[in-house]
């Protein structure tokens, strides 16, 4: 019988079809075993561990909300005093951790160049809280705290960690696995900061059938609304080119989160969607 | 106090795996079923599933674990030979959670 | 080796001597020119160690927990705005129990934004299972940081502590002081020893998960006897102290003139200082009095108190915080101190409270003898000194 590795994060006690534990699973498959996960407050930090049990076959700390990163820089700069140069500090962080409450956090480490690997799942919302808009919210997606749906655009991560000039960035989606593994594989080989951020449905508070947590990712890969790429020396490189570009109310109609979107409002999603894909680089 | 609670460690600290031996079903929605004709086997379920619920026997054909398998269906999606389904759950809480999650869209 | 040094630079040299691996910090005034101190001496090799600017405060104290989680010892400066942001991680720090050791260079907290010396930032922290200390001299600086570490690094105690000394007042003053040999802080301290690299991809443990009802008191209660259990260590580490370098400092309390006082004054830091000059003239004026200084506020020397205090007729707390809505940290802790269920009400002394000296307003040695003065019968309870409040 082959068991998955170490019954990877086997007994977590995620949602009936959680992107965000298939995303941390294949980031521990990938990964080497000789790693320490920093978690900050949020889905994957409660859904791994309870009590005196854990799910996390490596060294994991569950660090306040908004410092992952932080604790992070100590535990790099300890690893390394102490010879332990091979050891990979690595944060999986959701997207309020990542782009709100730690984002400074995230800035700094990135500032400082710290040889630290993050990687954010990205599930569009404050979800361990019960699902309210967050900076990675989209736009018109109804939360509880959004509930005329949410006003504001998603904050590209992304793109800020670009502008911190950092070795690696990557955007990647649990759809598409080769394309993240690969991802991270490379980025496992880079010294420095590197950022990965990855596209993970939460069909709990997307309101999507439990099964089709990867689909949903898919659509949003192939709508052309999440765009795989990766950015080092100053380069970006589209990874994934969606060929046909399939309707963005295909990938909306899936979501219970946005059934309050008026037609107009799909167009000019859909209209924002193709300039963006039709603009040069 | 317990034997157990009198030899806490000095902080909150957990041990690996242990999680595991805990049964992770009682929110199961659905039963999933192979039809082992249909499957290649092409481990793409094994890979894909959230709770790490698929095991594989030695000719690396499915078998879910019923301890960890909360019926998600993500693997009979994902399926390229659609040689998985799900069997909703007939009574009580899984028959009612099913029915919420699956009534939309 | 006898060296003029001002209190932050004092702070710095014990956090040199405990040759302290990992520093992240962030600056805030008047804290900041510890970090600048020991940012030369890592660059100019006097320490080998991490030199980290963090982000912000917050950020400072989780990379010293990190770091202290792979068995490194771990130290960091700052004060008021910067301690009040870093509290939630005060408490992870305390209840990961940690052996970090901070300089605390105590201001008053903003609003007013005011950027002088009170002790209302560390107090405000008193709840978070931290050991809170608090200096008198510079020399004290510097012994307390290494007494310190030996106390939080050893077994029994395995709990963060910060010492605490005045924004100006001692932080920029300079006195003369011992400085300990390298080698004979080297021999009393040695390496850390508690809780080694528990981030060990060999022997992999989850660290924080959440916790239940079942299971969280547990911890809390290991955590609170630890903190009663440090008492007896500071004692110890007193003793060792003043064998390995011939200084002593008190130990949780530290008293002048107590065995024939009539009247205690109870206060901390250079409120003490001040209240040795007063005892000196009041004296003279034909008022015993006496000081009982609180080194330790964290552990709460409770016990130390009542047996100090039992033969004073009166008692008169120097309180540089205020609680509004209650008194003073020491006047309302020394209270109940002495109404201990076990002891004797009736016999208990009288005690006085004053609030003085908030955001650096200057309590004068004759500041302090009217106060003590000014403890006469019907006049007991809380007073804010130089406020008319009758």
């Amino acid at each position: 019988m082959i068991e998955p590795k170490e019954q990877l994060l086997t007994g977590a006690t995620g949602c009936v079809g959680c992107g965000a534990m298939i995303a941390a699973r294949w980031v521990l498959e990938t990964l080497d075993s000789n790693i320490v996960v920093v978690i900050p407050a949020g889905c994957l930090a409660t859904v791994g561990a309870s009590g005196l049990k854990s799910a996390w076959p490596v060294p994991f700390v569950h660090s306040l909300f908004a410092s992952a990163p932080a604790v992070a820089t100590g535990i790099r700069h300890a690893l390394d005093i102490r010879g332990q140069f091979d050891t990979q500090v690595v944060v999986l962080a959701g997207d309020s951790a990542t782009l709100d409450i730690g984002f400074q956090a995230l800035s700094g480490m990135a500032t400082r160049g710290e040889n630290i690997l993050y990687i954010c799942y990205d599930n569009e919302a404050a979800m361990n809280t019960s699902g309210q808009a967050n900076a990675a919210s989209p736009r018109f997606a109804l939360t509880p705290t959004t509930p005329a749906g949410y006003p504001g655009r998603k904050k590209d991560g992304p793109r800020l960690m670009i502008a911190h000039q950092i070795p690696y960035v990557a955007t990647a989606s649990i759809s598409h696995r080769g394309d993240l593994t690969g991802k991270l594989n490379k980025a496992a080989g880079i010294t420095g900061p590197r950022y990965i951020h990855v596209f993970s449905p939460c069909p709990t508070f997307w309101d999507h059938p439990p099964d089709q947590t990867l689909e949903v990712a898919r659509l949003a890969v192939e709508a052309g609304l999440w765009q795989l790429f990766e950015w080092e020396n100053g380069k970006l490189k589209v990874t994934h080119q969606p060929q046909p570009r399939i309707p963005l109310k295909d990938y909306f109609a899936l979501q219970g989160r946005f059934k309050g979107m008026k037609e107009e409002e799909v167009e000019q999603m859909q209209k924002e969607v193709d300039a963006f894909w039709t603009e040069k680089p | 106090m317990s034997e157990e609670k009198k030899k806490l460690p000095i902080t909150i600290l957990a041990a690996p795996g242990s999680l595991a031996k805990e049964r992770s079903a009682d929110c199961r929605i659905a039963e999933i079923v192979l039809t082992k004709e249909k499957c290649t086997p092409c481990m793409i379920c094994y890979d894909s599933c959230p709770e790490g619920a698929i095991n594989l026997d030695r000719h690396a054909f499915p078998a879910i674990d019923e301890t960890h398998c909360k019926g998600c269906g993500i693997c009979v999606q994902i399926c390229p030979k659609g040689g998985l389904r799900m069997v909703p759950l007939n009574e009580g809480h899984g028959k009612r959670s099913f029915k919420k999650l699956f009534k939309r869209a | 080796m006898k060296k003029l040094l001002n209190g932050n630079e004092a702070a710095a040299m014990g956090a040199r001597l405990c040759k302290v691996q990992v520093i992240p910090n962030y600056p805030i005034t008047p804290s900041f020119p510890v970090h600048h101190q020991l940012a030369r001496d890592v660059m100019e090799g006097k320490l080998q160690a991490h030199f980290i600017n963090m982000e912000s405060d917050q950020s400072a104290m989780a990379a010293a927990v990190g770091a202290s989680l792979c068995g490194l010892r771990a130290f960091t400066a700052t004060n008021s705005q910067g301690l009040a942001y870093m509290s939630e991680h005060l408490f992870y720090a305390s209840g990961l129990r940690l052996p970090i050791v901070m300089a605390v260079v105590s201001r008053a907290l903003s609003s007013p934004h005011c950027r002088f010396a009170d002790h209302g930032d560390a107090l405000a922290q008193k709840t978070s299972g931290w050991m809170l200390f608090f200096c008198e001299t510079h020399q004290e600086i510097v012994d307390t940081c290494i007494q310190l570490y030996k106390v939080c690094e050893d077994p029994r105690v395995q709990t963060p502590a910060m010492f605490c000394y005045e924004a100006y007042i001692q932080s920029h003053t300079f006195e003369p002081l011992d400085i300990p040999a390298e080698e004979a802080v080297d021999a009393y301290l040695g390496e850390r020893r508690a809780l080694g690299n528990v981030l060990d991809p060999d022997h992999p443990i989850s660290i924080n998960p959440a916790t239940p009802p079942a299971l969280y008191i547990d911890f809390k209660h290991q955590q609170w006897k630890a903190m009663e259990e440090s008492l007896k260590v500071i004692e110890e580490v007193r003793q060792s102290f003043q064998r390995a370098f011939g200084r002593d400092h008190g130990g949780a309390i530290d008293t002048y003139q107590m065995e024939d006082a009539e009247v205690a004054i109870a206060t901390m830091g250079s409120l003490a200082r001040t209240s040795r000059r007063a005892i000196l003239e009041l004296r003279e004026e034909g008022v015993r009095a006496g000081l009982v200084r609180l080194r330790s506020f964290r552990p709460f020397p409770a016990g130390q108190l009542r047996g100090c205090l039992r033969s004073a007729g009166r008692v008169v707390v120097l309180d540089k915080n205020s609680s509004p809505g209650a008194g003073g940290a020491v006047y309302d802790e020394l209270r109940g101190a002495l109404y201990d269920g076990n002891w004797q009400p009736k016999g208990s002394p009288k005690v006085f409270g004053f609030i003085a000296g908030l955001g650096g307003r200057d309590v004068t040695v004759e500041d302090v003898k009217r106060s003590v003065k000014a403890s006469v019968p019907g006049k007991e309870g809380l007073h804010w000194m130089g406020f008319s409040d009758d």
